[in-house]
């Protein structure tokens, strides 16, 4: 999926970093400064969410704008990190087209 | 004259047996304790008086005619003789009667004991821990379970402050006020408390300092309709949170385990579609489609699958803000639009007029509604009816979903807003469906507050009613 989202990007004219784990995705966001990250929460070496508090935490992450892209259903604890995280969008991943996706990507980095 | 003295010999024998008598009597009265009995006493006086009689007959005897002084004389010695059998008779039904009510007090009084020994085992053997306690909130008594529960004894609590004793604390380990606490809440409003698992989010700390999550339940003891004390019943439920802890887990992950894989089918069959890997032959085309169209029934069976899942795990919450009604009806039917068009089906909906915004969970209710509407587009053959009737009823939404579809079979109507419940008629028809979207439905808008019906005709159609709370935040 990440590849798909990846080829959607590129042909749309985005410049993506990919990365596989959470660590790799806060090394890559920290060195590259990008515009917008999608991030799924269940990642492996280091969840979404810790990711995303640890990018907030940097001058440069805190107003950055994310979306949270994940199948993972939010229980109430999450649903309130979630909203202390200030995801631009929080969307469930088997209910959105990628289409749908590509117009939030575009309105994320409208605001 | 000897005749005369012997008569007065036998009369004045006659009188002292008749004092003895009832003197007799009377001490017989004092120790059957007997207090009062009138026909004894009329029977006493009579006594006295037959007696009394015949010993005035002893004047008389020299100027009576000799045989009437004796017929007389007879008559009042019988008569005494008679009151005395009857005083001893009542007596004895008097003597039999208290030994019944003796008998029957020794019978209630085992009773009783019986009773307190079946109390006092049930109280000391109930698997779960009891607390009784006076009006005051002091210690009466605890049983075996509690002992081991809170880790004091019941000796040593008794008479002692239970608030003092027990500190009851909530998420964030801070004491729950006195009157959040089940016990003094029963106390205080006169009726049961119950704080039932998984929902109980108190903590009991127990005499060692190591907690527990409770749940209890405490019920008033009522003298008079006054509080006389409380009873409260409570247990650990560790386990029970755990267990609700690894469902809320095991959703999350089945839910991130199936739908991972089916996003991936639907991602990249929309970039078959669009040609992002070539061009697609027409039936490359047909059959990458019917790939698609698989993927999504799948996607919406496991959401099913998981509201059921969070229905009946009761994780179904509800997260309320104000909606613009027409908005967000409007918005419901938006989905429906190519269905429609496809099958030439007509959509009226009627708004009545100055509907005030409603607080509901909107993406919640719009399942439910969606989950209506989509079995009235289905279910309706085409170039049929649906219309939608929104109108306030006082504190209430109610909103009516008509459609002139198959209908629902009458002898099927009450299995409706069960699981898995398909219309014999409709499986003819349309073999797909989870037949789990009335139950969804039913649920989340009994959870809303509100209600849902329906009136079925089979070949005329359906109408659903719902009604919502207006204004509940």
């Amino acid at each position: 999926m990440l590849e798909a989202l990846a080829i959607k990007l590129n042909d749309r004219g985005y410049k993506v970093f990919k990365a596989m784990d959470g660590e790799q995705g806060l090394a890559l966001a920290n060195r590259h400064h990008p515009d917008l990250i999608i991030i799924d929460i269940l990642l492996p070496k280091k969840d979404g969410l810790s990711m995303m508090r640890d990018l907030r935490q940097t001058v440069w992450g805190k107003q950055t704008p994310m979306i949270l892209l994940t199948n993972v259903v939010a229980d109430d604890a999450m649903d309130k990190q979630i909203l202390e995280l200030q995801p631009a969008y929080y969307l469930e991943k088997a209910a959105w087209s990628l289409e749908k996706v590509m117009e939030k990507v575009e309105q994320a980095l409208k605001k | 004259m000897v005749m005369d003295f012997w008569h007065i010999v036998i009369d004045l024998g006659v009188l002292i047996l008749g004092i003895l008598s009832v003197y007799f009597l009377l001490t017989l009265k004092k120790f059957l304790g007997i207090k009062r009995n009138r026909v004894f006493n009329y029977a006493l006086v009579g006594m006295v008086l037959a007696m009394s009689a015949s010993f005035v007959m002893v004047y008389f005897s020299l100027s009576l005619e000799h045989s009437v002084y004796l017929d007389l004389h007879s008559i009042f010695i019988i008569l005494g003789m008679l009151l005395f059998v009857a005083a001893i008779w009542d007596l004895y039904h008097h003597a039999h009667g208290i030994n019944r009510l003796n008998f029957e007090l020794l019978d209630k009084t085992r009773a009783l004991e019986i009773s307190n020994k079946m109390s006092e085992a049930i109280f000391s053997s109930i698997g779960e821990g009891v607390v009784v306690s006076d009006k005051h909130g002091r210690f009466i008594k605890i049983n075996k379970q509690a002992e081991k529960l809170l880790g004091w004894k019941s000796e040593e609590v008794r008479g002692r402050e239970v608030a003092a004793l027990i500190p009851i604390l909530d998420q964030n380990e801070q004491p729950v006020p006195l009157n959040k606490r089940p016990l003094f809440a029963a106390m205080k409003y006169k009726r049961r408390v119950s704080v039932m698992a998984p929902d109980s989010e108190l903590i009991l700390r127990r005499r060692d300092g190591s907690v527990f999550p409770l749940a209890a339940t405490a019920t008033p003891i009522l003298m008079d309709g006054k509080i006389a004390g409380g009873i409260v019943v409570f247990f650990d439920i560790s386990e029970e949170k755990a267990i609700d802890k690894a469902k809320s887990e095991f959703l999350s992950i089945a839910s991130h385990q199936l739908k991972t894989p089916l996003t991936a089918i639907n991602w990249y069959t929309e970039m078959l579609l669009k040609g992002d890997a070539g061009r697609l032959t027409k039936r490359q085309n047909e059959f990458v489609n019917q790939i698609s169209a698989g993927a999504v029934r799948l996607v919406d069976l496991v959401n099913a699958l998981l509201q059921v899942s969070r229905i009946e795990t009761g994780h179904l919450k509800l997260s309320r803000s104000a909606v613009d009604v027409k908005k967000f009806i409007d918005a419901c039917c938006r989905e429906f639009e190519p269905d429609l068009r496809s099958k030439n089906l007509q959509l009226k909906i009627k708004y009545c007029r100055a509907l005030p915004k409603i607080v509901l969970d909107q993406q919640l209710v719009q399942t439910a509604l969606q989950n209506i509407l989509l079995n009235a587009v289905k279910y309706t053959p085409a170039g049929g009816q649906i219309s939608i009737e929104c109108r306030r009823d006082g504190r209430w939404l109610l909103l009516v979903f008509k459609d002139t579809g198959y209908g629902i079979p009458k002898q099927q109507q009450a299995k409706v807003f069960t699981k898995m419940f398909r219309g014999s008629n409709i499986v003819l028809v349309e073999p797909a469906g989870t037949g789990l979207g009335l139950y969804i439905a039913k649920a989340i808008i009994n959870k809303s507050g509100g209600d849902i019906w329906f009136e079925s005709e089979e070949g005329k159609g359906t109408s659903f009613y719902i009604k919502l709370p207006l204004g509940r935040k």
